[in-house]
């Protein structure tokens, strides 16, 4: 009984450590006096498990054929039983690096482990043979233990220690372990040097404080990573959701929450440098016009109506385009060609350059903001791709969370674990299902075209929409003015819808039927959203037209008001210009007269305000007399015509300033003197411009003789002009005052005709002596860069205009209030007032996406609300009392609609892009809306609605959503690239009012702040000459991608296959192994174990190096030593069954101290009991086996090949094999009642290692000489 | 150390360290844990041979929040307790908590995660283990012909060998490659 392993045993390292074990048990016995009892043999499964299944495994591998597993461990002694067997474990991957020659010879050396250890050992160093055992060859050696070797050893106790609690045994055993270890190290470590101790010491509390750090870091980490979650806004509740109605619903909700971020950043961009720099910046008295509420209107700015259509208050907020300024000083520092410095001085904030640059990077940060989550995305899915082989596995054994301690979140993730489990088997009948019937097929044809029809009818009906909202009365009722989005609103709802219903008949998989929803429902949306932006630049387009025809066709007003359009506000400004003019005569006697204007209107009362016009009329015309009669004197030199045509345009501004002062008394009681003094002082500088203006004309001399030409008539057309002048102007003003204040009516009518006659006067004599100065010429450099734009604008107007314009433009920049003095004298009755400002296009635009967005806010509550909750209440309470169950049938309660939401949120997202830019508030809106969006979903859905009825897995990277996303970006920015680039901005509203196209601010720029040369470059750049090249090689570029994307994907399909076929495979993989193992110890491999330590530590030892001299050769020898093992074993198997079954006797019968003995024996023994029991079971039934080998082998040949008809011949194999299994299983527990397990334990390490090995065999194609050598073995048989 | 009740020595603490992956503190921690179980019946102060002779019946142990919703609590408790029946002594618990401890090895929780899943005990996890496996998981909501489905599943998935039920190393296959098994199988105490 105790000789048989050294006969039979093929691997002796196990033989061995069994030995060692019961030696070591035996003498640990004394130590540990107070051991627990033995317990029942199901506790002792606890210590022996990893053995014995273990060894159940390499015996079902060695025969080439599934052994039926141990139906119970053996019974392999107490707890007690070894702590040398444990230590074993622990270092067995040392001493399997015995070979086999090795083996054969401590085979055959007398010592067997059954000799009673000597005593000199045993209290010397027991551990020298736990650690190895090939000490125990060389005995004598072991008599001369040298400190290095009590060292090593108490290394080796060391690593014991600290490994011990990676064992999976109970705490019994690895305290004795512990204990054991720490006795010995005790025992010794004081025979040590002193200064090895305290190094231990010392690295030891290193090692100590270092663990405790590094533990506090990761409870730190864990807890902010735990904190982290809590900053994830919704996590939880998507989460919920997500348990209980399956990932496609969750992706709705992370989509949403993405896109709230999006918007939120892109919110805090413009907001930080659009709209907080224009509140700080402007002044808001200065842009009246674009800041306030028209007096007339400002009644009813508040009322509900007019703020549901975003007029009103709305209108002039920072909502929208309309209500920033144009100031930018690069424009209204008219010394900029004169003096750079100065300028660089006063730039400061540039709105229209900010707004147009932020709105650049608004659209850039959302292409990179989508295209880096779909980058993110795909990698996701590509990773996931391939760990999906174990899906039902996975969730089975890691689904549940053990940390969940709450009820609730047990009760979410039970729902969550059944939802998904659903979800993988509908996958897995998806991919059975292989439809193609003719019936599905008409189907989808039908199906395909009546969605061709929906969505060709939906583009009609909104092209009718917005074409009926161009007509006259369009604005007559509240329903034609909300047709609009009225009509979209309900297309957008009712129409997906349709999509759905449809989409039933064609029995998709529900994850591409989704995928087809979104796909429709988008095409409906871009539909849509595009006939809108084209009706809506037919809109634009027409009132420029209209705007042309109201506002253009008087040379005269949109000249001043175009110069007006090109100056910027200040009062800085006007200083400047005031500044830029102090050389010129004119201005001096200009300078002089302010103060004293100043002083009139400090002094003056203001209810005497007629006088003080009138006063303050004749001071001013007594000056342009003057002035005039100056500029005679110099010049004598002038055309009459410019001449007759600037002081009539004074004369009109005059008298409209005068009236707009009484305006401004009539209407507002509070008129302080500082604003009459204001308006005086740029009334002043507006008449002064007028002569600068015509100065310069003339110091260009530039169409003179144009003028001369139109001399005559206008000569001649000025005295006839000169009453119905009066009527007009009076025409004008009259209505006002009579609206206002009827009794100032006479006063001022006789105040005006004298004004008027006055001017006329003047006017007369300035006209007749045909004065023009050229004394101020120098000063006014025409800046010809600045006007650039002017010559776009004056292209429309009158050559001559145009001349002037383009030398006059630089003088004529006065203060906004002298611009919005000649748009209210421009526009002065309120009609026209109004209409010029509701001809503002862009704040239209804005105002028709804001209404959009609000409007399908609105409705979406109202939907949800009706179509979820109402419904759900009605259901539910109405149930009781129905003909019909109203759960199951008819209404049934809600379900979430993944696709319309989805679709719902780009849409939403591309309105908002289209929109930003001219509407910087919208983005504000937004977030509000999604946030709204978002308690408002997750409370329907966790409260109305049910799970539908199939819940399918979203695809793991929801990239479809970003693609449409992304697409709808492409799309809106096209429409603003459109109006930015081709649509003239309006010229009195807006931070680009001035220019002709808004695009030219930017280029405008470079060519401001670059030198000459690069800007040449940079233009070359932008000539077709790079472009159309550049296209070519992109688009050659995205071919060369896409042709390359081609080629790697069908490289990564055939990765896919291989991979596949290496899985098939890998059962024949596992065979090899073990046959490996059994032929050549697991020896191989355990390089990267973390024992390989001790292995090397004890390769030190002299007497390992004896046994090591052995060559490492075997791999030759397999063969033959297997063959001669074979024959080894066929000869003992019958011994070894009756020495087992003695065995097992015994143990039985007794419990006494022979018990453990006997266990002891019996565990070293279990392997190459089973080994051999695998064989006899080979020999008995050599056909059956013989008959399985043979198929195995074949089997691994045919699946090489692995084709799909085989695979069919290769289960009817697999089926035999099982039944021979069985049969074997069978035999085996008829003649085995209580199968022995025990197998030396492995660490959970090294199976995993023989897992790699595998691959790593695999690789090196070892396989082929393996199954070779396996037909050797079975011919052999 | 200057722990005002002395539960154990400091021999046993380091001992308890050594065994565990668990810090002094953490061990009094989970003393403490297993005394509020049931303060009545657990000794404050183990007497010598009490930390594994001591037993406390399982149905105290269920009781613990920790493992209150757990649907393996039963299982687990038969996985760790000596007897077999789930009744734990101290360092059955403490062993357990170790093992569900963070700082335990992939290795160790996959052993004792197959042990947990081998119902039977026969050191396969079959497919009558996977059912039950599911019924706990599931609280019984799906149907039986859906159960059969995953079952079939699992096994095609992770059987190797071909034998119907899955080995350790099969499961251990499986199972380290499962992204989510360390961060779902432990207990934070």
């Amino acid at each position: 009984m105790e000789k048989s392993p050294e006969l039979y045993l093929p691997t002796s390292i196990l033989r061995l450590d069994s030995g060692r074990s019961r030696k070591l048990s035996s003498e640990f016995k004394r130590t540990q006096k107070e051991e627990v009892s033995p317990q029942p043999s199901v506790d002792r499964l606890s210590v022996t498990f990893a053995e014995s299944f273990l060894k159940t495994e390499v015996a079902k591998m060695q025969q080439e054929q599934i052994q039926p597993p141990e139906a119970a461990p053996e019974p392999t002694g107490s707890d007690d039983e070894d702590y040398s067997i444990s230590v074993n474990a622990i270092i067995q991957r040392r001493a399997s690096t015995r070979r086999s020659k090795k083996r054969n010879r401590r085979a055959s050396s007398p010592f067997s482990p059954e000799t009673p250890v000597p005593e000199r050992r045993r209290s010397s160093v027991f551990t020298t043979s736990s650690g190895d055992t090939a000490i125990t060859v060389d005995g004598d050696q072991i008599n001369e233990v040298t400190q290095d070797e009590i060292f090593e050893n108490i290394k080796l106790h060391k690593e014991v220690l600290s490994n011990v609690k990676m064992q999976p045994w109970n705490m019994r055993k690895k305290l004795k372990l512990v204990l054991q270890a720490k006795a010995y190290i005790k025992k010794h470590e004081g025979q040590l040097q002193e200064r090895l101790a305290q190094s231990h010491s010392t690295r030891d509390m290193l090692a100590r404080y270092n663990i405790v750090l590094i533990k506090k870091w990761q409870i730190w980490k864990r807890e902010l990573t735990n904190m982290s979650m809590w900053f994830i806004p919704w996590e939880l509740k998507i989460k919920e959701i997500e348990s209980h109605f399956g990932s496609v619903v969750a992706s709705y909700f992370i989509f949403l929450r993405w896109l709230f971020w999006v918007n939120i950043v892109i919110a805090v961009v413009i907001i930080s440098f659009v709209t907080i720099p224009e509140i700080i910046t402007a002044d808001p008295e200065a842009v009246k016009e674009r800041k306030y509420v028209l007096p007339e209107e400002k009644y009813n700015s508040t009322n509900f109506l007019t703020l549901w259509d975003f007029e009103g208050v709305f209108k002039y907020s920072p909502l929208f385009y309309g209500w920033y300024t144009n100031r930018d000083y690069n424009e209204s520092a008219v010394s900029n060609s004169i003096d750079k410095k100065s300028f660089r001085e006063q730039s400061g904030y540039r709105l229209p350059f900010a707004y147009f640059v932020t709105g650049l990077v608004v659209y850039a940060y959302s292409f990179f903001a989508t295209l880096r989550k779909m980058a993110e995305n795909s990698r996701m899915s590509k990773l996931s791709e391939k760990d999906d082989e174990c899906i039902f596995s996975w969730k089975l054994f890691t689904a549940w969370d053990y940390m969940i301690g709450n009820a609730e979140t047990a009760h979410n993730r039970v729902a969550s674990i059944v939802t998904g489990f659903k979800e993988a088997l509908l996958e897995e009948t998806e991919k059975k299902r292989e439809s193609r019937n003719w019936k599905v097929i008409c189907f989808r044809i039908l199906v395909n075209s009546l969605v061709v029809g929906l969505l060709s009818f939906s583009a009609f009906a909104v092209v009718v929409v917005v074409k009926r909202s161009t007509e006259k009365e369009a604005n007559s009722t509240v329903w034609r003015r909300n047709e609009i989005t009225v009509v979209m609103s309900l297309i957008t709802v009712f129409f997906p819808m349709l999509f759905e219903i449809l989409g039933f008949l064609e029995q998709y998989h529900p994850r591409k039927q989704l995928m087809l929803q979104l796909a429709r429902i988008m095409v409906l949306n871009l539909l849509n959203l595009y006939s809108l932006i084209f009706a809506l630049f037919y809109k634009i387009s027409d009132m420029k037209e209209e705007y042309h025809e109201n506002f253009k066709t008087n040379p005269a007003k949109p000249t001043t008001t175009d110069v007006a359009l090109y100056t910027s506000s200040s009062p800085s400004s006007l200083t400047s210009t005031v500044s830029s003019l102090t050389d010129n005569k004119t201005l001096e006697t200009c300078l002089c007269t302010e103060p004293f204007f100043a002083d009139i209107t400090s002094t003056v009362i203001p209810s005497n305000l007629t006088d003080i016009a009138e006063n303050l009329m004749q001071r001013v015309l007594t000056t342009v007399s003057q002035f005039a009669l100056e500029h005679f004197n110099s010049t004598p030199t002038e055309t009459a015509s410019t001449e007759y045509f600037n002081i009539t345009e004074l004369n009109m501004s005059i008298s409209n300033s005068t009236i707009i002062d009484n305006e401004k008394y009539f209407n507002y009681s509070t008129y302080s003197l500082d604003d009459l003094k204001e308006s005086f002082v740029d009334y002043l500088t507006y008449i002064l411009s007028q002569f600068n203006y015509f100065n310069v004309t003339d110091l260009n001399g530039s169409n003179v003789t144009l003028y001369n030409s139109l001399n005559i008539s206008n000569e001649t057309s000025f005295n006839q002009n000169s009453t119905e002048n009066y009527e007009y102007f009076k025409s004008t003003v009259l209505p006002v005052f009579n609206n206002t204040w009827p009794e100032e009516e006479e006063r001022f009518e006789t105040d005006l005709t004298t004004v008027f006659q006055e001017v006329s006067t003047t006017l007369a004599t300035f006209y007749t002596t045909e004065s023009v100065s050229t004394t101020s010429a120098e000063e006014y450099n025409i800046n010809l860069e600045e006007s650039e734009y002017c010559i776009n604008y004056c292209n429309k107007l009158m050559e001559s205009k145009n001349a002037i314009f383009n030398s006059t433009e630089t003088s004529t920049a006065v203060s906004v209030t002298l611009v919005d003095m000649i748009e209210e004298k421009e526009t002065l009755n309120y009609t026209t007032r109004a209409r010029l400002r509701s001809l503002c296009w862009e704040t239209m635009f804005g105002q028709e996406l804001i209404k959009l967005t609000v409007m399908d806010l609105i409705m979406t509550v109202l939907s949800t609300l009706a179509m979820d909750f109402f419904r759900g209440i009605f259901v539910r309470v109405m149930n009781r009392c129905w003909c019909w169950d109203l759960e199951k049938k008819f209404p049934q309660y809600g379900d979430f609609k993944v696709a319309e939401n989805i679709l719902h949120l780009v849409n939403n997202q591309g309105m908002v892009w289209l929109g930003m830019f001219f509407s910087p508030g919208l983005v504000v809106l937004n977030v509000v809306k999604l946030y709204i969006m978002m308690y408002l979903r997750a409370w329907a859905v966790l409260t109305c609605n049910v799970p539908h009825e199939v819940i399918f897995r979203a695809s793991k990277s929801n990239n479809f959503y970003y693609a449409l996303l992304l697409l709808m970006l492409f799309l809106s920015v096209l429409a603003v690239g459109y109006a930015v680039v081709k649509v003239e901005p309006s010229w009195h509203c807006g931070p680009f009012s001035g220019y002709h196209f808004i695009f030219h601010i930017f280029t405008k720029t470079i060519k401001d702040n670059v030198p000459q040369q690069v800007f040449n470059v940079l233009d070359y750049f932008s000539s077709p000459g790079i472009v159309i090249p550049l296209l070519v090689f992109l688009i050659m570029f995205i071919y060369y991608l896409i042709s390359l994307t081609g080629a790697l994907r069908e490289a990564n399909n055939d990765l896919k296959i291989q991979l596949r076929r290496e899985r098939t495979e890998e059962r024949r993989k596992m065979f090899e192994m073990v046959d490996r193992r059994r032929r050549c110890g697991s020896g191989e491999s355990n390089d990267q174990t973390p024992f390989s330590k001790w292995k090397k530590l004890i390769g030190n030892l002299p007497s390992t190096r004896s046994c090591d001299e052995t060559p490492r050769q075997e791999s030759d020898e397999i063969v033959v030593s297997q063959k001669e093992e074979e024959v080894e074993k066929v000869e003992s198997k019958s011994r070894v069954f009756f020495t087992k079954l003695i065995k097992k006797a015994l143990r039985k019968s007794s419990t006494s101290d022979e018990e453990q003995d006997g266990t002891d024996v019996d565990q070293h023994d279990s392997l190459p009991y089973d080994t051999n029991k695998d064989e006899s079971t080979k020999e008995q039934k050599s056909g059956i086996e013989r008959h399985t080998l043979k198929n195995i082998v074949s089997k691994a040949w045919l699946r090489k090949n692995d084709h799909k008809e085989e695979k069919k011949h290769h289960d009817v194999e697999l089926k035999n094999i099982r039944s021979s299994q069985q049969e074997d299983l069978e035999n085996k527990k008829s003649k085995i009642t209580t199968p022995s397990s025990s197998s030396p334990k492995e660490p959970p390490s090294e199976k995993n290692d023989f897992l790699k090995r595998i691959l790593q065999a695999k690789k090196s194609g070892v396989f082929d000489d393996k199954i070779t050598n396996l037909q050797k073995t079975i011919n052999h048989l | 150390m200057g722990n005002k009740l002395v539960t154990f020595t400091d021999q046993q603490l380091i001992n308890y360290q050594d065994c565990t992956f668990f810090t002094r503190k953490d061990i009094l921690r989970v003393y403490k844990k297993f005394h509020d179980m049931k303060s009545d019946l657990v000794p404050t102060v183990m007497k010598k041979n009490e930390p594994y002779t001591f037993k406390l019946p399982v149905e105290f142990v269920e009781e613990l929040p920790e493992f209150r919703e757990n649907p393996f609590k039963k299982r687990i408790f038969e996985v760790f307790s000596r007897d077999s029946k789930g009744n734990l002594t101290f360092e059955d618990f403490l062993d357990m908590l170790s093992v569900f401890s963070e700082s335990a090895p992939r290795d160790i929780k996959v052993f004792y995660a197959f042990r947990i899943y081998d119902f039977d005990n026969d050191n396969f996890v079959g497919p009558t283990d996977i059912d039950t496996a599911l019924i706990l998981l599931t609280r019984q909501e799906l149907t039986v012909e859906e159960r059969r489905q995953i079952t079939e599943k699992v096994i095609e998935e992770s059987d190797v060998d071909g034998d119907g039920k899955l080995s350790y190393i099969e499961f251990q296959h499986c199972i380290t490659r499962a992204p989510d098994f360390l961060s779902t199988f432990h207990i934070r105490i």
